[in-house]
């Protein structure tokens, strides 16, 4: 029974860390309807935005993660203006070409400003370890799984009851009508980049917590796609659901059978769903009329 | 027989001379062989890895050590008068991407040299090729499937895994065994083709010294967590757990294992052990981790080291880069590809593929001062570097500290 907990928690807390990236998948796409392969990399740039602002400024962490969400933000906001708004009214396929494009040139500049070396923030999160149920869990863990539930209930009712979510949901649903009634679709887009960049700076700085700063951390985007998929593209709380679901099935797979079922695993439940509800557990089931 | 002797005899001479990047031989070689990548002026040399991928950390410093010794070797004559060019390639760590780079270099802009091949996977899936080939070739590291039988073409630069098992076995044996108990080994490896060839070696080492091989697990380089598997070693209580990797993978076993509470001693290869492990990963855990590792960290003085970082401060190489444990790595290859070079050329008054052979073949003993142990490479045998040597950590100098000599290892090395 031991073991069991100790995996399931394992597997919310490798969850969690896919939430977190789901959560900026879902941002973009819920707000742009633009499935954004740049993420993972928007997750690196954040990691090594917090590692020069810890290391340049010798600030707290929790300032040196706020300082680095805002700056990501704004970058964000601007990877709107010079590179996706150009591709307005474009073919989905190219917009998708060009995050992909987005994400190979993230790295490449994060790589030529910071080499390959790996590196270690100068703080780090606190990484007790705690015992619960005769399982053992590490601070580090906790943090980042409340981190994610926190931030998926601001998510929830910012989209929910905030003047702006409700813009960003109108401008997804219909952006020729939204702009009609008056909403700036440029400032919606802006925006959902802005925050998209923060969660991924958020998520990178786990990463760069649970390993190092290196330039392996954009890798996690494709490895969390599943849980995007699994929850809905369009769902906050189904990040949230598919996050853990994918996480806690790829712990027990690995803990059960061997390491090698974590991706079999993965990618069979995405399957599953996809043939069963293509849209997500809860995503949003469209219905054309022709 | 006479020339031949005397042939050899200059090519020996010349290899023993020549551990230093200068001077070069006065001789200028004026032939070109564009089918070779050598020209005129210039030899074009490639240089592919893991730039971008999860072992860039590892990879890169080991490429940038290279091209730093190329740039010193140029400062002192290149190689018979040509002036050494090199073009970088990115396998991002996956087959795709190396068998792309191989093609890129053998079909379309051709080399005098390719350094690369370093992800194992790659390595065996393209030494065939090699094999068959014309295009002598360094890698990082090295799987038997490209050594063995004798390969022409294939140089190793790192002591082979097997090797690398039967030390890091030896250590346990003579330093961490308590009261003569024979291993009940774990290992743990990342999924590619050499850590099933070190872990199958593992296996054979400590069932033939008595002791107990209890399973290989292994996890993707991109893996974020080790827990799972953690679960499992501890479940099936090892006294030594062997690691091959990257400092991700290390890193990420030993937060699981510090999770679960396990001070099991872990052994690791080369390609595991930094720095930034010791000073990352939980100290209750690495404070009983050791790396067997082929070569000298750049901040322990020596002849060789010392000549390593006033190049990497007069070409201004990033230093977090040029003090990597790797880049000494690098340098050595490029420094040992420079001697053979140099001596092949000299023997020849050419500069091509048969000559860079003959050249690398004839190093004897060759002296890295005091980087790694001595080079030798034969008209037989590719294996260069035949021992390594473990390394601790001193935690109040935040430095590797060696364990021994290297030539304290050597008795390990069965021909």
């Amino acid at each position: 029974v031991t073991t069991f907990i100790q995996l399931v928690f394992s597997g919310l807390a490798l969850g969690s860390v896919y939430t977190m990236v789901a959560l900026g998948f879902v941002l973009i796409y819920k707000a742009t309807e633009i499935l954004n392969f740049a993420q993972g990399n928007l997750m690196l740039m954040g990691a090594y935005l917090a590692l020069t602002i810890l290391t340049q400024f010798h600030v707290p962490l929790v300032v040196g993660l706020g300082l680095a969400v805002f700056v990501a933000a704004v970058i964000g906001s601007a990877v709107h203006f010079v590179v996706m708004r150009p591709m307005l009214g474009k073919p989905l396929f190219s917009v998708v070409m060009v995050t992909l494009g987005l994400s190979i040139l993230i790295q490449a500049i994060v790589q030529l400003l910071y080499g390959s070396v790996d590196r270690v923030y100068p703080v780090q999160v606190p990484n007790r370890i705690l015992t619960i149920a005769g399982a053992r869990f590490s601070q580090l863990e906790l943090t980042i799984i409340i981190t994610v539930a926190v931030l998926v209930v601001l998510f929830a009712l910012f989209f929910r009851y905030s003047k702006l979510g409700l813009l960003m949901r109108a401008t997804a649903e219909d952006q020729e009508v939204a702009v009609m009634m008056g909403v700036s679709a440029d400032m919606i887009f802006s925006v959902s980049w802005a925050i998209a960049a923060g969660m991924a700076t958020v998520a990178g700085v786990f990463m760069a917590n649970l390993s190092q700063v290196n330039l392996g951390i954009g890798d996690i985007g494709l490895r969390a796609f599943p849980a995007v998929v699994v929850g809905g593209l369009e769902s906050i709380p189904g990040a949230l659901i598919g996050g853990v679901i994918i996480g806690v099935a790829e712990s027990l797979g690995a803990g059960y059978i061997n390491g090698s079922a974590r991706d079999v695993i993965a990618f069979t439940i995405l399957l599953i769903i996809l043939m069963i509800r293509p849209f997500g557990l809860l995503g949003q089931r469209t219905i054309i009329r022709v | 027989l006479f020339a031949s002797a005397l042939a050899t005899a200059a090519l020996v001479a010349t290899a023993c001379g020549g551990s230093s990047g200068g001077p070069s031989t006065t001789a200028s070689c004026t032939n070109a062989a564009e089918s070779q990548g050598v020209f005129k002026d210039h030899v074009l040399i490639a240089i592919v890895g893991d730039y971008t991928g999860p072992t860039a950390a590892t990879q890169e410093p080991y490429m940038r050590g290279i091209q730093t010794y190329f740039k010193f070797a140029n400062d002192h004559g290149g190689i018979c008068g040509k002036q050494i060019q090199w073009q970088e390639g990115d396998d991002k760590y996956t087959v795709p991407g190396g068998q792309a780079a191989w093609k890129q270099f053998n079909d379309q802009t051709p080399v005098y040299m390719y350094f690369g091949n370093n992800n194992s996977s790659v390595q065996d899936s393209l030494q065939e090729q090699v094999r068959n080939g014309d295009t002598p070739v360094m890698a990082e590291s090295t799987t038997a499937n490209s050594l063995f039988p004798f390969n022409k073409n294939f140089y190793q630069v790192v002591e082979t895994y097997e090797l690398q098992a039967i030390e890091g076995l030896a250590y346990f044996n003579q330093k961490i065994s308590t009261g003569g108990a024979k291993a009940k080994a774990a290992c743990f490896s990342l999924t590619v083709a050499s850590g099933t060839q070190y872990c199958n070696n593992i296996k054979k080492d400590v069932e033939a010294d008595g002791g107990t091989f209890i399973k290989h697990w292994a996890i993707a380089p991109s893996a974020v967590d080790a827990t799972p598997e953690a679960t499992q070693i501890q479940a099936s209580n090892p006294n030594v757990i062997f690691l091959h990797g990257s400092p991700n993978t290390a890193i990420t076993l030993f937060k699981a294992m510090d999770k679960l509470g396990m001070k099991t001693p872990v052994i690791g290869i080369f390609a595991v052990i930094s720095e930034t492990v010791y000073t990352t990963a939980p100290k209750a855990v690495v404070q009983n981790f050791a790396g067997i590792h082929s070569y000298t960290p750049a901040y322990i003085s020596g002849p060789g080291n010392d000549e390593m970082n006033a190049a990497s401060k007069k070409y201004s190489v990033d230093q977090t880069v040029a003090q990597n444990f790797n880049f000494v790595n690098g340098w050595v290859a490029g420094k040992v590809f420079v001697a053979g070079a140099r001596a092949g050329a000299k023997a020849s008054g050419k500069v091509d593929h048969s000559s860079l052979r003959k050249g690398l073949d004839s190093l004897n003993n060759f002296d890295t001062s005091g980087q790694s142990a001595n080079f030798t490479y034969s008209s037989t045998d590719h294996q260069g570097l035949k021992t390594a040597r473990p390394y601790t950590f001193d935690f109040s100098k935040n430095q590797l500290v060696p364990i021994g000599n290297y030539s304290d290892y050597a008795q390990y090395f069965k021909p």
